[in-house]
């Protein structure tokens, strides 16, 4: 299209179609022909300025696209296609199904929160239910397991293991030193179960020392020293 | 489409009463009372604005002439205030614009090519219209002597907000240079004597060393004792040749400037605003653009 008369000056439409632009705040989408003209023609400027004030009461709201700039928002600035606003919404709304399944999901029974330095899964001692319904909860950490209480009273024949530490019903820390003396070279299984019965720690060592800095929660513990063959000892500590 | 079909009967029906209508007054009279005008609204919301004016043009444009009276209305008024018409010709100056415009109505069908808004581009037809009018009346009759009482006691009131509105309309019109904005404005400044700031020197010359910049702060950066415009000229024009790689003497940058000058004073002035700026006026105007 062609923005300009026989003279070189800008066609009544053309001064029409900047002022749109100024209305609109659209100057960006102006021809660049149009504006370098204008910025070189006195009485262009003329005709736009005085055009521009003759309507600058005009309140410019588009609900429809403009002819030539297309979609503008009621800032002025080029709306957002919709496609990208449905694509917006939702994103948000699987960012949102995605907070609620993070936090606001109920606790599996089976929920695992101690963390251990080895590779071994932890598991909450004692009932599997969080700690969260008061003093009775808690207290079930403490309790004993019979079927490990009675491994504990038991005297083991085995003459290649004896225990230097942790002692029995040991209140342990941060880290548990497990030691004993045995034959060298004799590998031993040391596993440490929740009061439930859970194994909560597991590892293999032909050493007799073993330091355990993994985390557990408040509550009682059993431990195993296991060969291959035989099960050598079952010790308790409480962490508190 | 079948809604557009529908809305032709409507249109077709009106025809005869619009055809008994001779006199444009009596016609908006009717089309603002008429069943057709509540059901340009529904098409309205159909179609868009635009788009249903642009089908008046082609198809109805007396229906299309009788919408837009209120434009015409409007403009006439502020011509009217302007004092290029006097306000009991308001009638008289409405029914010659509509009598012009549709004279030529059939060129306008042919020149629109839909890119401007319809009714911007209207209202270009309509100044265009009133200044003919205008030209015409000042070849045949006298001007009137007009009463001037009134005016300085307008002034007075609105003094302060003119002053803020005239500030909106220097950054609209510097606007319009586009590319050449900083250059006006910079040695507009320089051309007052306003301190010029960092930011000017680099809307001007994007590329502008360091060198230069602290230089011409340190020439123009600061008031100073009133300095000879030759000077200012001096410094400015080499700076101006060498970061657009040009070949300007002083004297075609002093020209250009002062061209510029009273290029933005007749823009402050243009109709139907009608101030009445000068140089010394316009240095203040700058001073005030500036300091914000």
């Amino acid at each position: 299209m062609n923005f300009f008369k026989e003279d070189s000056h800008l066609s009544e439409e053309a001064v029409a179609l900047y002022v749109d632009a100024l209305k609109l705040e659209s100057l960006g989408k102006i021809p660049t022909a149009i504006r370098d003209h204008v910025s070189e023609c006195s009485m262009c400027k003329i005709e736009i300025e005085e055009l521009f004030l003759l309507l600058e009461d005009e309140k410019y709201e588009m609900e429809e696209p403009h002819p030539f700039f297309g979609t503008i928002s009621k800032s002025g600035k080029k709306g957002i296609p919709l496609i990208f606003r449905i694509a917006a919404v939702f994103l948000l709304a699987l960012g949102f199904y995605g907070v609620y399944q993070l936090y606001w999901q109920k606790p599996d029974k089976n929920a695992e929160n101690i963390v251990a330095s080895s590779v071994s899964k932890i598991t909450v001692p004692g009932d599997t239910s969080l700690v969260k319904e008061g003093e009775k909860l808690f207290a079930n950490n403490f309790t004993v397991l019979p079927s490990l209480e009675d491994l504990v009273r038991t005297e083991y024949r085995s003459s290649t293991v004896e225990i230097q530490s942790p002692a029995l019903n040991a209140e342990v820390g941060e880290s548990i030193t497990f030691q004993w003396t045995h034959a060298p070279g004799h590998q031993v299984i040391l596993k440490i179960l929740s009061n439930a019965g859970k194994e909560v720690h597991s590892v293999k060592t032909e050493r007799d020392t073993y330091i355990f800095r993994g985390i557990l929660k408040p509550g009682l513990y059993y431990w195993k020293l296991e060969s291959n063959d035989e099960l050598l000892f079952v010790g308790k500590i409480l962490k508190k | 489409m079948g809604v557009s079909v529908g809305f032709a009967g409507a249109f077709n029906r009106h025809d005869d009463k619009l055809n008994e209508s001779a006199d444009l007054r009596t016609l908006t009279q009717e089309f603002a009372g008429s069943a057709f005008a509540r059901l340009l609204k529904w098409r309205v919301i159909l179609l868009g604005e635009n788009r249903l004016d642009e089908r008046l043009l082609a198809e109805r444009p007396d229906a299309l002439m009788a919408k837009y009276q209120e434009i015409i209305k409007i403009i006439v008024k502020k011509y009217i205030a302007t004092k290029m018409f006097h306000a009991s010709d308001f009638e008289d100056i409405v029914q010659m614009v509509n009598e012009d415009i549709l004279k030529k109505i059939g060129t306008i069908q042919k020149q629109y090519n839909g890119k401007a808004l319809l009714k911007t581009y209207f209202s270009a037809i309509v100044r265009n219209s009133c200044l003919k009018i205008y030209q015409k009346q000042c070849r045949e009759m006298k001007m009137l002597s007009l009463e001037e009482e009134d005016s300085t006691e307008e002034e007075t009131v609105t003094n302060h907000l003119e002053i803020e509105y005239d500030l909106k309309r220097i950054e609209r019109i510097l606007g319009y240079y586009a590319k050449k904005q900083g250059r006006v404005l910079l040695c507009a400044k320089l051309c007052f004597q306003i301190p010029i700031e960092r930011k000017d020197i680099l809307h001007c010359f994007s590329s502008c060393s360091e060198e230069d910049i602290t230089m011409l702060l340190d020439q123009f950066g600061f008031h100073q004792e009133r300095r000879l415009l030759k000077q200012v000229y001096h410094i400015i024009t080499p700076i101006l040749n060498k970061y657009e790689g040009k070949n300007n003497t002083e004297d075609a940058v002093r020209r250009w400037t002062e061209d510029r000058r009273e290029e933005i004073v007749r823009l402050l002035n243009a109709a139907p605003h009608c101030s009445t700026y000068d140089k010394e006026t316009l240095k203040i105007l700058f001073e005030m653009y500036s300091s914000i």
